[in-house]
């Protein structure tokens, strides 16, 4: 299949078939899942050794456990055997898993520590018969990632300028983040749907959270969106976020926070603030939203963190945390929790609106008729880009330009059959 | 317990299922008292089965569904009723079932009660979600009426097979 002809930039144009085809979701799980740097869990979830969470990658399910030495480490959650799960718990502390079938059990390194009846195999070389590990994992300022491919660059390579803006949430104080969670919950809509939203849709919170705002529930403040002066930022890889832009007048680590008592907290901090994050990042751009490609989304502003997990072309499972500052007071962590809980989870008052938006989007890619007619990206306002020391590529709040560096980047990673054509190709 | 109170409750209870199930939502909401708290918790599973079941669910300073007062849960009335929130446009059809009424405990004032519930919501053409679990309210009689000053809803799924919780449980 010609996976480029399905994005048409120029036209700003995209083929329904993307979010609904089987033949490209296999080809997704097999060259983008198994390739890509994925989001496993956060450091504050496996703080002591034998912790672990069980996570997934893609579809893959995966022990994320931090080893009985201290180092975090990450396994497909199978036994070597048959294929069993070894761990059927979300997360919780253990030395050793023991397979429930005929009772492999391995250590925390991974290894294939005990065979009952070893004797009765023949040449049982338990060095080749341990966890399948992750090719490699490395965490950025608490976030653990990791991938199934080698050949994958570092993950600070793989993150590129996205690492500049993810510190504005992830480094605002000393000690970084912790987070709670997750919710977990079934979506009959492909996981693109929402890793486009994420990455910089901005157009659709008048329409689809309408509601919310008019009761003063927001994920900024109103003089915020009033002055509407904000950008979409393209970070290379397919890392995508939009962003406010400081008015001068107003300029602070402050800035668009959607609840008072937050303002006043970062205003409290805001020497820590600006001095770990430095002038432009604390004072002149407040990201709300950005998806670190493929499935990993972000919302700055009201403290989520949450991962798409595919399940398959039309449904996927999403799960989200809320993320805080360590170092605030239990009172201001609590504030954040709410913040972004009961605007983002199942029961959140902009999240709940969003679910039938992107299952209607994936029905239309099923619609024989529907998927005759492309889809529009052609949203493009040209502004100029704000001279104020941004990294990535500026675009207009008003823009499909995210979306559309978001589908280059995916059709690129389905073509390309190693990571070096990907990095060749990078823009 | 004597078995007059458990009816008198468990009338009280089917009113406030009725009204619910006919999205009288600003007199459901007249059913709390104001220093009203509104919990539930999410949950995990466990490596080891846990004496105490309330270890597998998620406690203060973790994540919720909901932790509302009764300002946060009028915010959440107030939307359905506003023109843009698609959640429930169309509104979802419930269907309260509310059994095994126990009254554990009754200091002449609040009286601690738990019963559990199969909510089925079905919303446009079939969608179809149930969600089942238990709740633990505390009671409390205001001048002749009763109150519930605080309810922990505790659903049985980990994960929520259901794109949304955009009713009240």
């Amino acid at each position: 299949m010609e996976i480029k002809s399905l994005v048409d930039p120029e036209g700003g144009l995209i083929n329904r078939r993307i979010f609904a085809d089987r033949e490209i979701y296999e080809l997704e799980r097999e060259r983008l899942f198994a390739r890509c740097w994925l989001y496993l869990g956060h450091e504050s979830e496996i703080p002591k050794p034998g912790d672990f969470a069980t996570a997934y990658m893609g579809e893959e399910p995966v022990i994320l456990w931090r080893d009985l030495n201290g180092k975090a480490r990450a396994f497909l959650n199978m036994c070597r055997h048959r294929g069993n799960r070894v761990c059927r718990a979300d997360r919780g502390n253990a030395k050793v898993f023991t397979c429930s079938y005929h009772g492999w059990t391995y250590s925390s390194d991974g290894k294939l520590a005990i065979v009952p009846r070893a004797e009765a195999f023949r040449d049982l070389d338990r060095d080749k018969w341990g966890l399948i590990p992750v090719a490699q994992l490395d965490s950025y300022k608490g976030l653990i990632f990791a991938t199934f491919d080698p050949e994958a660059p570092a993950l600070l390579e793989y993150l590129g300028d996205m690492a500049w803006y993810l510190d504005i949430l992830l480094d605002r104080r000393e000690g970084g983040t912790e987070v709670s969670g997750p919710h977990r919950w079934i979506v009959d809509a492909n996981w693109k749907t929402a890793a486009e939203n994420f990455g910089g849709d901005g157009y659709h919170i008048a329409s689809t959270h309408g509601s919310a705002r008019d009761l003063g529930v927001d994920t900024t403040t109103s003089e915020t969106r009033i002055s509407a002066k904000g950008h979409q930022i393209s970070c290379g890889n397919g890392h995508i976020l939009v962003a406010w832009v400081t008015p001068p007048e107003d300029a602070g680590p402050w800035f668009a926070q959607p609840v008072t008592e937050l303002a006043d907290y970062m205003k409290k901090h805001a020497g820590e603030i600006e001095k770990r994050l430095g002038e432009v990042r604390a004072r002149k751009v407040s990201p709300s939203a950005g998806t670190v490609f493929p499935n990993l989304s972000v919302h700055w502003l009201t403290r989520t963190i949450r991962v798409w997990h595919p399940r398959g072309p039309d449904k996927m499972e999403i799960w989200s945390w809320a993320i805080v500052d360590k170092a605030a007071p239990p009172e201001i962590k609590e504030i954040m929790r709410f913040t972004s809980q009961y605007r983002f989870s199942p029961t959140g008052v902009f999240e709940q609106d969003d679910m039938d938006n992107w299952i209607q989007v994936t029905g239309a890619a099923r619609s024989v008729i529907g998927r005759r007619y492309p889809a529009n990206y052609q949203m493009s306002l040209s502004e100029p880009a704000s001279e104020i020391g941004l990294r990535g590529r500026l675009s207009s709040r008003w823009s499909d330009s995210n979306q559309l560096s978001l589908y280059l980047h995916w059709a690129k990673v389905l073509e390309a059959k190693n990571w070096g054509e990907i990095r060749s190709s990078a823009a | 317990m004597d078995s007059g109170l458990r009816q008198t409750i468990e009338d009280f209870l089917y009113l406030e299922a009725e009204l619910l199930d006919e999205r009288r939502l600003r007199e459901w909401l007249e059913l709390f008292t104001d220093d009203a708290r509104y919990w539930a918790p999410i949950r995990h599973n466990p490596l080891e089965r846990p004496d105490d079941l309330t270890e597998e669910l998620s406690k203060p300073g973790d994540s919720y569904y909901f932790n509302d007062t009764k300002q946060t849960l009028k915010i959440r009335v107030e939307r359905v009723y506003s023109k843009q929130a698609w959640a429930e446009i169309p509104p979802s059809r419930t269907r309260r079932l509310i059994s095994n009424v126990r009254v554990k405990k009754d200091d002449g004032t609040e009286i601690e009660v738990h019963s559990n519930f199969l909510v089925y919501r079905t919303r446009m053409e079939k969608d179809e979600d149930i969600f089942v679990g238990t709740r633990k309210d505390i009671l409390r009689r205001v001048d002749s009426a009763m109150k519930i000053a605080r309810r922990t809803i505790v659903l049985d799924q980990a994960v929520l097979a259901a794109k949304n919780i955009s009713i009240f449980l």
